[in-house]
Formats: structure tokens, C-alpha cells, sequence
């Protein structure tokens, strides 16, 4: 984050790209390249904006509409008003896949982070790196099936892997992994596992951007090796993580499949215990049992899409600092 | 048919799930192509299906077997496209498009009932029960019988028919039913239990042999549903857990006894060992492979499961079914069916093909292929099921099945609060008391957070 | 966090680590040794019986049934979809950074006023989720004749993956030094001219990383394929229904774990090959 800037100094939200003094020399030096590049700035980026809009903001305008309605997903819709919204706030499954939004996103983030951060360091200039990166990426490229039916023969209680190795360890009581209890914590576990990979191969290949020279020169000014992380690695390395911290947020916001592949069988819903909102809002639509709702899917992908949009915004400010060039 | 339908229907999406996606090379025929047809039906030749089975798996030989005598009988032709479990959820949103890629989607009869009728996609059939199963002077009606004709009727909010039949099952599949090795229970199968307590007396004797009778995969919430549902039912009829529900002040789950009494013997059940170690904390179908390996003896499940476990099971495992057993004293509860079949649309640019096709389905040969071929319930009385499940086919065929219908409605309830506790139930994490409770009061909630 | 990366001469390479490194590598090389794990299991499974597999998952098969294979070929049925697949593949890979690199050029370099407002537009298109907007696209696409046609999937791939795209190369093309755009421009070169010359082939490693991170997304898609298609297909449904009916009818593991081999070695095979190259990409995508 910006040195000195606080949430009460920013800016008010009209203007999402705050003045500051080097954009106001910017703009005093523009040049007639810059004055003939702006004439083209629809030409370059209206292409992609329009089908960007076809595909994903036009659908999604009706979806803000279809929240306001009830529907089945075809034939006549019911005019709801905000009706959906309100349910869905007092509705105790949606809180609770509030706090499991919240878990995977922030709680699975760190820990991911952190991972992908210690394996980078960890592995950076050791013998058979390259074979290490190359199998921590793996676990991405398995389709979620496979990694569903590993997990039941990894956790099942009491014969699974993990419990059968706990036991010959001297383990008296192992834990039961996918109890209702356990199972939230388990997948995310899990998710951690998975995307762990991702990123430590990103990481690892920043880290590798990085000149030696700036270590040398850090040693010889006698820098330690936790002095050389803060003062050379880890600035280097603001950009892209602060980049892939937006990318892990919005997915996280997102992501359900792996809830669905995990804990239930083709065409059931898991248990609300471990829905989160994106999951909330197909739960909706797609309960096997009953009359699909999609005014309350909607609804919950309207929130969705408002919590993104936070993160965008959040996520500019973020970026537009200006960048460590090396 | 209430909650049971819900079960059996989860557990035929299972069965219905299969082999590989359709064929590419099925040519484009009523559903895209023949845009041109001025007027419904006039003399069309041509028929289209979309099917929840798969290219490659029993039901899908049957279809497309039934469909080559249609097509060779009556000069119709008939495309089939094989679109597995996902057909229904696939066809929703054709239903907004300017015109219906299919006359008739094949599914389970929730997908049809449930998912689409509301929509108001699929044509009112009743003038199809009328009709005459082919070489019969059977009506359909008359073939399928009422029972099998009001489960494929949608209902509203409040569990009322809203409107006329939409579906033509013409096979059914059942949850509530205990299934055993007959090789190591010989008596079982010479006279099953009568009784609850004389069932619980076989299970107690296993258990002083050490075992833990009972095989549970208690990941799908819905298996585990099934001992309460089955007891509430036995004790105070097939629309108890209904009315519960619809109680906006919850105080119906504490003011009657039955619904405690019913919670006391799956309490039994959790607290007392019977059921097989990890059945709480494992996924499926982990446990269910552990009974067909004699793990454990009993498997309350549905008609599908020997097909399900049969390549796992033991060698020499003999499949054996019998309805589970009433409450000592009570009605035994009813046999909780789904029955499944063919929707269609009501845009359909084809229907009266359609219906000429549904009845031809029902003809007895094809009936029997489905207990042959697909292994599991015909619906038309008489015609026998596969051996392991006959005596279920029995109960079905005398009628003792549930046709009381779950206000659709209530599948979000489901999900949300008895599932939820239910499970909390079978995995003795609370006690029967509790439980009630705790119906009381998060049915109270649930219905509060919807106004 | 005791370690960082030091020169490459192993000299200096033992002074700077301390006990807490020593201590966390066998955690990393664990980590390592589970997936590898999780590739020999899967491989092993996939040659045993079917009792073999679920009844004692972790040991060695006890006879190795090459036939699996066959088998989940034959049930698969991959071929019809394979070339599906490749064309959405790489038709909407390819689209979507010709469409969206000119888009990301302006937006982080272009000094205009309108740059910061469109890419919030652009980067709120990541929190939309498909299973809120498949039935209005649905209808939308069936009025265009859309629906049923590998091409209007591949918009469909395209349209979606434009955020993700973007967001990634405004980060990218902010990286790139400016000098040789000024050069350009004294040079008498137009924006178009030096952004299709110039700067997009310097761009090259981020739109390789773009292009192979949408691929394996792409590659597992069943959600949009299963709605917008009707007779076509594509690998991932076939995956998805060969899954389903493996689990559901039999619990033949051991052939869906050969199917899913199949699937995952045309991958695997890639990675291994393009692997560094990939690497490199996504470093250089994610980098400013």
C-alpha cells in the first residue's frame, strides 16, 4: 500500500483514478504522439469492449433484472422487487456462506501465499528445482474428478491414507478428515494444495527475474539473509503479488466447482455448512429437488459482481503505484 | 409421494449417469433442421428425443431399440440425442429460445415434474393416458395406473396437482429398501422381517457376533434421510414430515410424539454402534463397497445399487431387497418410488408423433426389457423386476407405494434445515430430543427469513 | 523467514542459511513427493481391477490390466470431441489476445483520462459468474443462430476469458520500456504500426502465458459446452460423462483413472515440453 495513504484521504469514488502529482506532469508533457494515440484509444480498445459487452455486461443486466423477479428459468416471471435480496440477507445459509466466502478467500490466500513464498525460497537454488516446479504445477492440470476421488480415499475415516499412515505413526485417534465438522477445513486444505502450485511457479519465476548483482551488493553491505528478503526480494516482488493477490481474490470470490466436485455426487448440492456465495447462488438454480430459483441465484451473483467490483477498484489503487523497475 | 421421491430421484440421476456423450454423427433432423414445417405435427415424419441415458449403457440400447421398431413400424424417424444426467438442465434454457430443439426429453421424473413443468415448457399429457398401449385394449392410463399417473403430475407450493400429467414413466426406482447378501442370510430370504424390532433382533444378534450390521455412506445427506423418513412415515403416515415443515411456527416437530418417537430410533441406531465405522466421516461410495465385501450386512439404499456395487462385490454375492420394515405395531411405510419417463414439450413441432412414441413404449415387451435390460422396476403391473429386487416389485405392484407429493417448494428446506439436522441425527452428534428441538426452532427461522 | 537467494556461488550459498531453512526444505521436497505420489497412484490405479482398486487402493496391482485402457477408450468415445476442442482451443486463445492486446496497449499506455474508468469495467467481467448469465446468453445467442456451433462457444470462450486477458497485459505492456515506442514515433511511425510491430512481439511471453492459461481452462470446460451445444461435443464433456458413468455405474475406477490419463498426458506432455518456455511466460505475464 501507498506510504501515507488512508481510506479517508483517498478520493472520493467519482474520480477512480486519483490526480496526483506525477499525472499532472504527465499531462503538462504530452507530446503529439500522445495527442494522436488518444484519437485512437476507441479503435484499440472498443473491439474487446464490445465483445466483452455482448457476452459478459449484457447478460449480466438481465441478471440485475431476473434478481428482481421470481422465475424458473424459462416462462412467466413474477415481479419480486427487492424481495429476493431480503430473503436472502435474513436467509442463516447465506451468512454462513458469507463466512465461508470470507475463509476461502482471505484464509486460503494467505496460506497459499505464504506457501508459494516459502517454496520459492526454499527451492530457489536447490538441486532439482526444476523438476520441483514442474510437479508442484501438476496438481492444476488434473481435472477436479480425479482430485474429488483422490480425496475420499486420502480422508475416508478410518482406512484412508492419511489416517492409515497417522495410525502406524502412533497416532491413537486419527482425525476423522471429512466429518461435518472437519470437512470445511479439510477442503480448504485442499484448495491450498491445489493452487499452491500456480503461484509458487510464478513466484519462483519473478524470483528468477531478479539480478544477482542486487544480493552481491546487499552481502557485501553485510545484509543478512532476512534483511536481503525485505530489501531486495520482496520489494521486487511487490508487483506481482500484489497482481496475482487480485487474481487469487476475484477466482477465490468465485470459485465453487471444487465445492461441488468435493463433497457431493453428480447432481446433489453439498451441505449448506460449506456453501460459499458463488455456490449459494448455483444452489439456487440447480437444487436436484426443487423448483429452480433463479431470482435468488441472481440475487447472489449480483453480490458477487458488487464485491468484485470493490476488489477492481481496490485493486487499481493498488497498482498504480508506481512500479519498482530493475 | 414426498420426500421419498426426492431420494430415489437423487439416486436415479445416479443410475441415469452413464457412459460416454452421444454420437456426433446423429444427423440434424426435426430440432434444427426442419424449420421450414408450416403447422404443428401435419403429417410429420419425424420424431426427436433427448435422452438422459448415455451412448453405451443399458438404457440406452433399450431406447434406441424401441425407437428402431417405432421408426420400422410406423415410417417415423426417430433421433434420438443421448445427452446423460445433464439433459434436463441442458434443455432449461432452450425452453426462452425461439424454437424447442426436441419433442420429448427422457428423463427422471423429478427433472420433468420438478425442474421443467414450472416453467410451463411441457404440454399437459392426460389425452396420452387415454390412449392405447399398441396391440392392447389397455389405455395407457390403465397400464401405468393411477398411482404411477399422480407421480407424474406437478404439484405447487402446497403440495396441490397443479394442472395434468407431464410425464409417460415407463420405469420406476425405489430408495427405501434394505438390501442384504442372501448367501449369508439364507432366513432372510425365506421370510423377511415383519417388523421393525424383528429386524433390530437380526441386527442385535450381529452385533453380539461383533459386526456392525448397518453400511451407511453418509456423505449423500438423502441415504442417511431415509431411517427417518422411512420411521416417521411408518408412525404417523406419509405426510408428517410435510406438515411439520409447512409449520411457519415450527411447533408441530415438538407437539406430536411420532416425530420425537421416530428420532429416538435412529438415536438408537447412531448411539447404540450398529452403524459400520466411518460411516460419518467417509465419502461415497466408500462404505456401500465395504458392504458388498461383507463389511457390514445391511444397506438401506435403492433399486440400483446392484448395479451400482456389482463389479466390487464379493465374489458369489447373492443381492437380496426387502421394503423396509414397518414400526412394531404401525403401517409399514410405503415404498418411496420415482417413477421416469418421457416429457413433452409443448412446442414440440412434432407432438402427436410424440405421444404416438410414448405409447408405443409401453407395450409389455419392452416392459420386460427394462427389468432385463435395465435392471430395474417396470411399471406395468404383472411384468416381473429382476430377481434381487422381485419382492420390491411385489409391494409396488399391490400399490403400498407413497404417492403423497412434497410441496416443491420444500426442496430448499430440505436442503437447508432437515438435511442438515438429520444428519446431525444419524451421526449421533445430537440426541433425539435435541434434535426436535432444533427442528422447533430452525423451522421457526427458515420461515422467518422468507417473509 | 531466514533465507533468500543468493549468487549462484556455492561458496557463499551454506554462510546464509540458517537452521530454519535446513529445517523447512524436507516440508518443500514433501510437498514434491505428495503429487508425485498422486501421479504414481493415479497411473497404478488405472492398470489394476476394478476390486483391486477400490478394496486396496494403495498397493501395488496384482496384475496389471493394460486392457483398462482400451476399455476407456471405447467408453469414451474421446475422438468426437478432440477436434472440437483443439479449434475452441485455439481459435478462442488466439482470438482473445489479438482482441484484447490492442485494448490492454491503450489502456495502460495511452495516457488518457478514460483508461482508468475502462479497466475497472473491464476487470469487474472476473466476478461474473457463467451460472448467472447462461440463460440470457443462451437466448441471445439462440437469435443470432449461435447456439449448437463450435463458433459461437468459441465467442462465448472469448468474451469470457477478455478480463482475465486483460487485466494480466495492462500489467504486462505497464513492464515494457518506452524508449522504443518514442523511437518509433520519431521514426514517423503511427500507434498502429508500432503497437503491431513493435510492441506486441515484445509482448510475446505474456500472450503465450495468456494463451496456455486459458487452454488449460478451456480444456476443462463443461459448463458452457453442456448449454450452448447440442449435437457437437467437446473432450470435456466427453470426460465429464465418461466420469459419471464410470463412478455410477460400477465404480470402475481403475477405467476412469485410464481415461483421465489419456486425457491428462496430451497436457503433461505439453507442459514438459513448452515447460520453461511457459515458465518464463507466466513470470513475465504477472510481472510489471
Amino acid at each position: 500500500m501507498k506510504k501515507g495513504v488512508s481510506v479517508t484521504t483517498m478520493p472520493a469514488v467519482a474520480s477512480p483514478v486519483p490526480e496526483t502529482a506525477s499525472r499532472r506532469r504527465q499531462r503538462l508533457r504530452m507530446s503529439p504522439l500522445e495527442r494522436s494515440r488518444r484519437r485512437l484509444f476507441v479503435p484499440f480498445v472498443y473491439p474487446a469492449l464490445l465483445v466483452y459487452a455482448a457476452v459478459m455486461v449484457a447478460p449480466t443486466v438481465f441478471t440485475l433484472w431476473i434478481s428482481l423477479n421470481h422465475w424458473a428459468g424459462a416462462g412467466p416471471m413474477q415481479w419480486a422487487g427487492l424481495s429476493n435480496y431480503t430473503r436472502m440477507f435474513k436467509d442463516p445459509v447465506f451468512r454462513t456462506s458469507f463466512v465461508n466466502t470470507f475463509w476461502i478467500v482471505f484464509g486460503v490466500g494467505v496460506g497459499v501465499f505464504a506457501i508459494a513464498f516459502l517454496l520459492t525460497m526454499l527451492l530457489h537454488d536447490m538441486v532439482g528445482r526444476k523438476l520441483a516446479r514442474a510437479v508442484v504445477f501438476f496438481p492444476s492440470l488434473v481435472p477436479g474428478i480425479a482430485i474429488s476421488i483422490l480425496w475420499g480415499f486420502l480422508f475416508n475415516y478410518p482406512d484412508g491414507l492419511v489416517d492409515t499412515l497417522l495410525v502406524k505413526l502412533g497416532v491413537d485417534h486419527p482425525p476423522a478428515w471429512l466429518a461435518q465438522d472437519n470437512a470445511f477445513k479439510t477442503i480448504l486444505v485442499g484448495m491450498m494444495w491445489l493452487t499452491t502450485g500456480t503461484y509458487t511457479v510464478i513466484f519462483m519465476a519473478a524470483v528468477d527475474r531478479i539480478p544477482r548483482e542486487l544480493y552481491e551488493a546487499a552481502e557485501l553491505e553485510g545484509a543478512g539473509p532476512f534483511a536481503r528478503f525485505r530489501h531486495v526480494t520482496f520489494p521486487l516482488m511487490r508487483d506481482i503479488v500484489s497482481v496475482c493477490s487480485v487474481l487469487w481474490c476475484v477466482g477465490a470470490l468465485k470459485t465453487f466447482e471444487f465445492l461441488l466436485t468435493f463433497s457431493a455426487q453428480d447432481g446433489a448440492l453439498p451441505s449448506p455448512k460449506l456453501w460459499n456465495f458463488a455456490m449459494y447462488s448455483y444452489g439456487e438454480a440447480f437444487n436436484p429437488d426443487g423448483v429452480p430459483d433463479y431470482g435468488i441465484s441472481s440475487a447472489c451473483g449480483v453480490i458477487v459482481l458488487v464485491l468484485t467490483g470493490g476488489l477492481a477498484v481496490l485493486s487499481r489503487r493498488i497498482l498504480r503505484k508506481d512500479s519498482v523497475t530493475y | 409421494m414426498a420426500l421419498g421421491e426426492s431420494m430415489t430421484r437423487l439416486a436415479a440421476r445416479r443410475l441415469l449417469a452413464a457412459v460416454s456423450v452421444g454420437a456426433l454423427a446423429v444427423t440434424l433432423t426435426a430440432a434444427c433442421g426442419g424449420g421450414g414445417d408450416a403447422g404443428p405435427s401435419g403429417g410429420a415424419k419425424q420424431l426427436t428425443i433427448w435422452s438422459s441415458w448415455l451412448k453405451g449403457q443399458p438404457g440406452q440400447k433399450f431406447l434406441q431399440g424401441v425407437a428402431d421398431d417405432f421408426e420400422a413400424k410406423t415410417g417415423i424417424k426417430v433421433t434420438i440425442e443421448w445427452k446423460g444426467n445433464a439433459a434436463a438442465k441442458a434443455l432449461l434454457p432452450a425452453l426462452n429460445g425461439t424454437e424447442v430443439p426436441t419433442d420429448i426429453i427422457e428423463s427422471t421424473g423429478g427433472a420433468i415434474t420438478n425442474a421443467l413443468a414450472p416453467t410451463g415448457g411441457l404440454l399437459d399429457i392426460g389425452d396420452v393416458y387415454q390412449m392405447k398401449v399398441p396391440g392392447t385394449d389397455q389405455t395407457v392410463q390403465q397400464a401405468v395406473g393411477d398411482q404411477a399417473m399422480s407421480l407424474s403430475t406437478p404439484v405447487d407450493g402446497t403440495g396441490a396437482k397443479a394442472g395434468g400429467p407431464v410425464q409417460i414413466p415407463y420405469w420406476a426406482s425405489s430408495s427405501n429398501v434394505v438390501f442384504y447378501n442372501g448367501k449369508r442370510f439364507p432366513d432372510l430370504v425365506a421370510a423377511p422381517p415383519q417388523d421393525w424390532d424383528q429386524f433390530m433382533a437380526v441386527l442385535d444378534a450381529q452385533k453380539a457376533k461383533g459386526r456392525k450390521p448397518l453400511a451407511l455412506d453418509g456423505s449423500i445427506q438423502s441415504y442417511s434421510a431415509l431411517y427417518y423418513t422411512s420411521f416417521l412415515s411408518s408412525i404417523m403416515g406419509v405426510d408428517a414430515l410435510a406438515k411439520a415443515s409447512l409449520d411457519k411456527s415450527g411447533r408441530t416437530w415438538g407437539a406430536d410424539p411420532g416425530y420425537l418417537q421416530a428420532a429416538q430410533m435412529v438415536e438408537k441406531l447412531a448411539r447404540g454402534g450398529y452403524f459400520i465405522e466411518g460411516y460419518s466421516a467417509s465419502k461415497f461410495p466408500a462404505m456401500e463397497n465395504k458392504w458388498a465385501n461383507d463389511e457390514a450386512d445391511f444397506n438401506v439404499n435403492g433399486t440400483w445399487l446392484p448395479g451400482e456395487v456389482g463389479s466390487v462385490a464379493a465374489p458369489g454375492f447373492d443381492f437380496r431387497a426387502f421394503p423396509f420394515p414397518a414400526v412394531k405395531g404401525k403401517k409399514a411405510p410405503p415404498l418411496s418410488v420415482a417413477v421416469n419417463g418421457l416429457g413433452i414439450l409443448k412446442r414440440a413441432k412434432n407432438p402427436d408423433a410424440a405421444k404416438q412414441f410414448a405409447a408405443f413404449l409401453l407395450q409389455r415387451k419392452y416392459q420386460e426389457q427394462v427389468s432385463s435390460q435395465l435392471q430395474d422396476i417396470p411399471v406395468i403391473k404383472g411384468v416381473p423386476a429382476p430377481a434381487p429386487i422381485q419382492a420390491v416389485k411385489d409391494v409396488f405392484d399391490r400399490g403400498d407405494i407413497n404417492t403423497f407429493r412434497f410441496p416443491t417448494g420444500l426442496a430448499d428446506y430440505l436442503t437447508k434445515v432437515f438435511y442438515e439436522l438429520d444428519d446431525q441425527l444419524v451421526f449421533g452428534k445430537i440426541s433425539a430430543k435435541e434434535f426436535v428441538d432444533k427442528m422447533v426452532s430452525q423451522t421457526a427461522a427458515y420461515w422467518q427469513s422468507k417473509n | 523467514m531466514t533465507h533468500t537467494v543468493t549468487s549462484p556461488s556455492a561458496g557463499r550459498r551454506l554462510t546464509s542459511r540458517g537452521w530454519l531453512h535446513w529445517s523447512l526444505v524436507p516440508f518443500a521436497w514433501l510437498l514434491v513427493a505428495a503429487d508425485i505420489l498422486v501421479i504414481l497412484w493415479m497411473i497404478l490405479s488405472s492398470l489394476k481391477s476394478t476390486r483391486d482398486m477400490v478394496l486396496t487402493p494403495w498397493s501395488w496391482p496384482s496384475e496389471f490390466l493394460w486392457s483398462n485402457y482400451q476399455d476407456a477408450w471405447v467408453a469414451g468415445e474421446f475422438g468426437a470431441g478432440v477436434l472440437n476442442s483443439l479449434i475452441l482451443i485455439v481459435g478462442s486463445g488466439v482470438g482473445c489476445i489479438l482482441l484484447t492486446a490492442p485494448a490492454a496497449y491503450a489502456l495502460s499506455r495511452f495516457r488518457s483520462r478514460l483508461a482508468g474508468a475502462h479497466t475497472i469495467f473491464f476487470v469487474i467481467g472476473l466476478g461474473i459468474p457463467a451460472q448467472t448469465i447462461f440463460i440470457p446468453l443462451y437466448v441471445v445467442f439462440d437469435r443470432a443462430g449461435l447456439v449448437d456451433s463450435i463458433g459461437g462457444l468459441m465467442l462465448i470462450y472469448i468474451g469470457t476469458g477478455v478480463p482475465y486477458a486483460l487485466f494480466l497485459l495492462t500489467a504486462f505492456f505497464r513492464s515494457l520500456p518506452g524508449e522504443l515506442e518514442e523511437a518509433a514515433a520519431i521514426d514517423g511511425a503511427g500507434p498502429w504500426y508500432t503497437f503491431w510491430r513493435i510492441m506486441f512481439p515484445l509482448a510475446r511471453s505474456g500472450l503465450i502465458t495468456i494463451f496456455v492459461l486459458q487452454a488449460i481452462g478451456h480444456w476443462g470446460e463443461t459448463f458452457f459446452a453442456l448449454v450452448m451445444l447440442r449435437h457437437r461435443t467437446t473432450l470435456s464433456l466427453s470426460l465429464y460423462n465418461f466420469a459419471i458413468n464410470m463412478q455410477y455405474s460400477g465404480n470402475r475406477y481403475n477405467v476412469l483413472f485410464a481415461g483421465l490419463i489419456i486425457l491428462i498426458l496430451p497436457l503433461l506432455i505439453l507442459y514438459i515440453i513448452l515447460g520453461r518456455r511457459i515458465i518464463e511466460g507466466i513470470a513475465a505475464g504477472y510481472s510489471k
